[in-house]
């Protein structure tokens, strides 16, 4: 046996254990979470998870789910629905551009594009979508347009549970940054997404209690208030401003990854957009 | 007529004026060289956190309000402002070698 045939089996037995622990690591960190929540707040099912910060208020759930009864923005589902079956330039349309006509799809994403070599979110995916059909791209940050096709596209998902995957040596290099991201201090508070949303959820901030970090990117984009359209990363750049950091651009490469293990924390649990929140 | 001639030139050279009065003059203000030497390392300082991608919120509106004294010659407010900009920015590069939260 020569000696580059060695290399190269040694490099193939490396790459695949490399692979079988990433999707170890992953697991073992959404599990950790589940057990330390499961542990702390004894009286609460995993699947209700979903309901975020809900959950440690009866009052708050109980004005959420007077507001899911006939929620006020239906005109933006609407619009985003007519977005959505309007034809592109080419005549195709955004369901041609996904699997199943992109129902049940969404828990799928993000995820990490081997070819490309970076993580891919849903709304690359729908802007990956309208540069192939002769159309310009939309900006991430335009809730108008991005956030309101988005907010349609991924409710047909509804009830599908996340299924995140990190497989392969560069998604869990990805997950791994966007791990960091996440217990990285940032701001001149000296915040951690971590300080919020492990080691003080349930607790208040001012009259605002924090969410868990499992359930949290279930039902994005969402709306807040009266109605004001959020999309998962206009909600990294609020936090990250929140902290007197200044934020990335949503649709960041470092949001991005942060988003992917952000949602790999919620695997299994049921997506649900959308809703409504503080 | 006549009377009219002189009524119209006499408004015109008013409205003239009162536009010439509102055309602003920008100020030559001079800062000390300390103060000018404080703006260019906060400058300094700034981009270095941002180029980190660790910059403050703080340490750039610190920035700013440096630089708008300096447009107003407020050596003082620049050098103070300065200071308070490159202290946050030098602050926000130490954060990047935090330890990650636990």
């Amino acid at each position: 046996m020569t000696m580059k045939r060695l290399i190269r089996i040694l490099s193939t037995i490396g790459a695949v254990a490399f692979g079988a622990s990433a999707v170890a690591g992953a697991e073992d960190d959404r599990r950790h979470f589940v057990e330390l929540y499961q542990n702390r707040f004894a009286g609460i099912q995993l699947a209700d998870y979903v309901y975020g910060a809900l959950i440690f208020s009866a009052d708050a759930k109980a004005q959420y789910d007077s507001m899911m009864v006939m929620p006020p923005w239906q005109d933006v589902i609407e619009q985003g629905r007519k977005m959505w079956e309007t034809p592109l330039k080419n005549g195709n349309t955004y369901a041609s551009c996904f699997p199943s006509e992109g129902k049940n799809v969404g828990g799928n994403y993000p995820y990490f594009d081997d070819k490309l070599g970076k993580v891919v979110t849903f709304e690359m995916a729908i802007n990956r979508c309208r540069r192939d059909n002769g159309e310009a791209e939309y900006k991430y940050d335009d809730m108008a347009t991005m956030g309101t096709l988005t907010v349609y596209a991924r409710s047909l998902s509804d009830g599908m549970s996340v299924n995140i995957k990190v497989e392969g040596v560069g998604a869990q290099a990805a997950y791994e940054t966007g791990k960091r991201f996440f217990y990285s201090r940032r701001g001149q508070l000296n915040f951690a997404c971590a300080n919020c949303h492990v080691g003080n959820a349930g607790n208040r901030v001012r009259n605002e209690f924090l969410s868990p970090v499992i359930g949290q990117t279930t039902h994005w984009p969402l709306f807040r208030g009266e109605g004001d359209l959020w999309t998962l990363q206009r909600r990294y750049v609020a936090c990250n401003a929140l902290t007197r950091a200044v934020p990335f651009a949503i649709g960041s490469e470092e949001y991005n990854n942060l988003e992917y293990f952000h949602s790999y924390m919620s695997n299994g649990l049921p997506m649900h957009t959308a809703v409504w929140r503080k | 007529m006549v009377r009219n001639g002189w009524t119209t030139v006499l408004i015109g050279l008013s409205l003239l004026m009162a536009g010439c009065a509102e055309v602003p003059q920008r100020p030559s203000y001079a800062i000390t060289p300390e103060a000018a030497l404080a703006l260019v390392s906060a400058q300094a300082d700034v981009k270095a956190s941002q180029n980190a991608k660790y910059a403050w919120t703080t340490a750039i509106a610190a920035l700013n309000d440096a630089e708008k004294a300096a447009a107003k010659g407020d050596s003082a407010a620049v050098i103070r402002l300065s200071r308070t900009a490159s202290s946050l920015a030098k602050a926000s590069i130490e954060q990047t070698r935090y330890p990650l939260v636990q």
